[in-house]
């Protein structure tokens, strides 16, 4: 499973270097000791950052969402910007080689920050735990980050054994192949 | 060893310590062996059989053995109490597992040496350089998604037609796609390549047109619309062959068929000479079938003939395993119902309107059959259908109007009718229908006037497509006569269009006019009868 999940990442690695950033960046903010340099080493982290788990509420939240917030913001519209003119406007060579490239290159980059959006799943038991099995943080917004937490903690476990990668190569081929 | 020189002790005291030694050595032997021998009795209470000898032995190796274990137990003891001692100094000091060599700091994972490490691990350039460049990008990208969204949601709307198959409101749609991206350039006051519209649209465009009317109508659209150099792409493969095979058909075919135009012309003869292609190179059977329909309806062979040349052509079209359809359903539920078999007429409409929901000339004929049987209600219910299907369309506004007249619901019928043309005023035959409703409520001169407007945008029609269908069909040319023949004998005329209407009733002066036109400029029949009556047309 390992191996797959590292070719899921290698398949993905522009978005699985900038969802790398975005997490040592994170760490920088909350002030975090990085324990292992480099985003894209062959282990079952690759793509991430590895680093001392946050002790606070606030801080697991913003670390668990934070760097899947900014991947998922910026890799939408690329995507999109892709995606819509390439199946919508339905560029193609014929019309011209520059744009259809380019637009190739945007659903790919755009898709794998997409499928690299959720964060280790060590981040996210982290946060349920500290959230709701230790009650750190306060009520309202234990409430508010409920949803975000579930979906963070089932998008980690999808990540974690490439469901989201299959997810998307399915729906392009099905988009554009089939 | 010389006793008198031991340590300098006097031999006396020597003595009297080696005694007093002896007799505690004695004293624990003694007792040991006391409590042995109590032992051994308890043993022996247990397992009685063991004789005593081997008890005697026994008790005294366990004798032997009782100190040592003892000794061995507190030598145990010592070392278990020394572990549990450094267990507790290695709980207070831990050691940093990054270097393996400092305590770790209080609160923290590890020394504060390596904490400061990584803490201050930098962050690579090329990362810095990735994420600046992605956030600077998704800018670029949202202005890309904003200026190609409206095109694409004209796709969208589409697609959705395509998808729930009414290909003549998506061929409408996607034909749109280009207008709405020239409106977004004359908002940029640019040509921008950001707002290109692609072969992919233009394909939708075609397989629509396929859909719609034929492939092979695709074909012809295609040479326009994405250009001749283009036609080998490979969403064009299947309509190119099928426009060869037609192509190649017709030209080994021409000479042959052109012998139908001919004076005297023998269907038979001409049917045993496209037999004899069968089978030659380029010849493409069904087509043979098809063309030897066209023959028969060119020349008025009954209507149950043509339906079996039909016939063969849909055995032959069967054989081929491709879907034919287009080719033969409509002209066969046509023939079918010119033989009145209604119902089987009906059934190759329902195959049609499976597959385009759209299909105005289904639905029409099928309405028409319903209501020359009598039923009106199924004929309401199939106009209700299209309506649902092809809402705000048209072609359904048309079907409603038609099939309210012909009911005689005439005041419903022009109210729909004006609403209709408020929104499609240059379609020739809403403002046809509108003028025959202005003829049965007796307004000659609106129904004059808006017959011409509707003549003029057929003749636009013409002009711009070189489709002349609408103004060589009895029904168009027939109501531009009556409307101004009626006007010119009513006491509606005046002046100022007299010669207008003089105009338009010179042109007819040679041609031939359809029947119920004549029987009503005769007075055979009254409007009445003609427009909600049997055919509730002009021809």
């Amino acid at each position: 499973m390992t191996a797959l999940y590292i070719a899921s990442k290698i398949l993905t690695f522009p978005g699985a270097y900038i969802k790398g950033f975005w997490e040592h960046l994170t760490c920088k903010i909350l002030g975090l000791p990085v324990e292992v340099p480099g985003y894209l080493r062959i282990d079952e982290a690759c793509g991430h950052v590895e680093h001392v788990l946050p002790k606070g509420g606030f801080s697991a939240y913003l670390m668990s969402t934070g760097p899947a917030f900014m991947n998922f913001n910026i890799g939408i519209w690329i995507f999109l910007a892709g995606f819509v003119n390439l199946y919508y406007m339905g560029i193609t060579p014929y019309d011209s080689v520059a744009l259809f490239v380019m637009y190739v290159l945007m659903t790919y980059v755009g898709a794998s920050m997409l499928c690299n959006v959720f964060p280790l799943v060590e981040d996210a038991m982290n946060l349920y735990d500290l959230l709701y099995s230790q009650k750190k943080g306060n009520a309202v917004g234990r409430i508010f980050a409920f949803i975000p937490t579930v979906v963070t903690y089932a998008g980690a476990y999808l990540e974690k054994y490439c469901i989201t990668t299959v997810l998307w190569i399915v729906f392009i081929l099905l988009a554009f192949v089939f | 060893m010389d006793k008198e020189t031991l340590n300098g002790i006097p031999e006396e005291e020597i003595d009297e310590t080696v005694e007093q030694a002896e007799e505690v050595t004695e004293t624990v032997d003694d007792a040991a062996d006391d409590t042995a021998e109590e032992e051994t009795a308890a043993e022996l209470e247990e397992e009685p059989a063991e004789d005593a000898s081997q008890e005697e032995i026994s008790s005294d190796e366990t004798a032997e053995e009782e100190p040592q274990a003892e000794s061995e137990n507190a030598e145990e003891s010592d070392e278990g109490i020394g572990e549990e001692s450094s267990e507790e100094n290695s709980e207070d000091i831990v050691i940093c597992s990054a270097c393996g060599e400092n305590e770790v700091a209080e609160g923290g994972n590890y020394c504060i040496e390596c904490e400061t490490k990584m803490l201050k691990r930098k962050i690579p350039l090329l990362a810095w350089l990735s994420g600046l460049w992605a956030l600077g990008f998704s800018v670029f990208a949202v202005v890309l998604v904003a200026l190609s969204s409206a095109p694409a949601f004209q796709v969208i709307k589409g697609d959705i037609c395509a998808k729930d198959k009414r290909w003549y409101a998506a061929y409408n749609e996607y034909s749109q796609v280009s207008a709405v991206a020239d409106e977004i350039n004359s908002i940029l006051g640019m040509e921008s390549d950001y707002t290109k519209i692609g072969m992919g649209v233009n394909k939708r465009i075609v397989d629509s047109i396929a859909n719609y009317t034929s492939p092979i109508d695709a074909y012809y659209a295609a040479q326009n619309l994405i250009g001749a150099e283009h036609l080998d792409a490979p969403f064009m493969k299947e309509y190119s062959r099928i426009y060869q095979e037609h192509y190649d058909s017709y030209m080994a075919m021409g000479e042959i068929l052109d012998k139908t135009f001919a004076e005297g012309a023998d269907a038979e003869a001409i049917f045993a000479e496209l037999d004899a292609l069968r089978g030659t190179e380029g010849m493409t059977d069904l087509y043979i079938d098809f063309y030897k329909f066209a023959v028969a309806a060119e020349l008025g062979i009954d209507a149950n003939g043509q339906v079996e040349l039909l016939k063969d052509l849909e055995k032959s079209c069967l054989a081929t395993g491709d879907d034919y359809g287009w080719l033969y359903y409509q002209p066969l539920a046509d023939t079918l119902c010119q033989a009145g078999r209604s119902e089987e007429a009906i059934e190759y409409l329902d195959k049609i309107i499976d597959a385009d929901a759209s299909k105005y000339d289904a639905y029409s004929l099928k309405t028409d059959i319903l209501l020359k049987s009598g039923d009106v209600d199924a004929a309401r219910s199939t106009v209700e259908d299209f309506k649902t299907k092809n809402e705000g369309m048209d072609s359904a506004y048309l079907l409603e109007v038609i099939f309210l007249r012909s009911t005689g619901e005439i005041e419903k019928a022009s109210a729909l009718c004006t609403e209709a043309m408020q929104e499609y005023e240059n379609v020739p035959e809403l403002g046809r229908q509108s003028a025959l409703l202005s003829l049965l409520e007796g307004d000659y001169i609106t129904a004059f006037n808006t017959m011409m407007n509707a003549y003029n945008n057929a003749y636009y029609m013409y002009y711009y497509t070189q489709d002349a269908s609408t103004l060589d069909d009895p029904k168009f040319y027939g109501a531009v006569y009556l409307t101004a023949k009626l006007l010119s004998e009513s006491d509606q005329m005046t002046e100022e269009i007299a010669e207008e209407v003089a105009g338009v009733l010179e042109t007819f002066k040679e041609g031939t006019l359809p029947d119920n036109v004549e029987a009503i400029v005769n007075g055979e029949k009254t409007i009445e009868q003609v427009l909600t009556e049997g055919e509730c047309d002009l021809a």
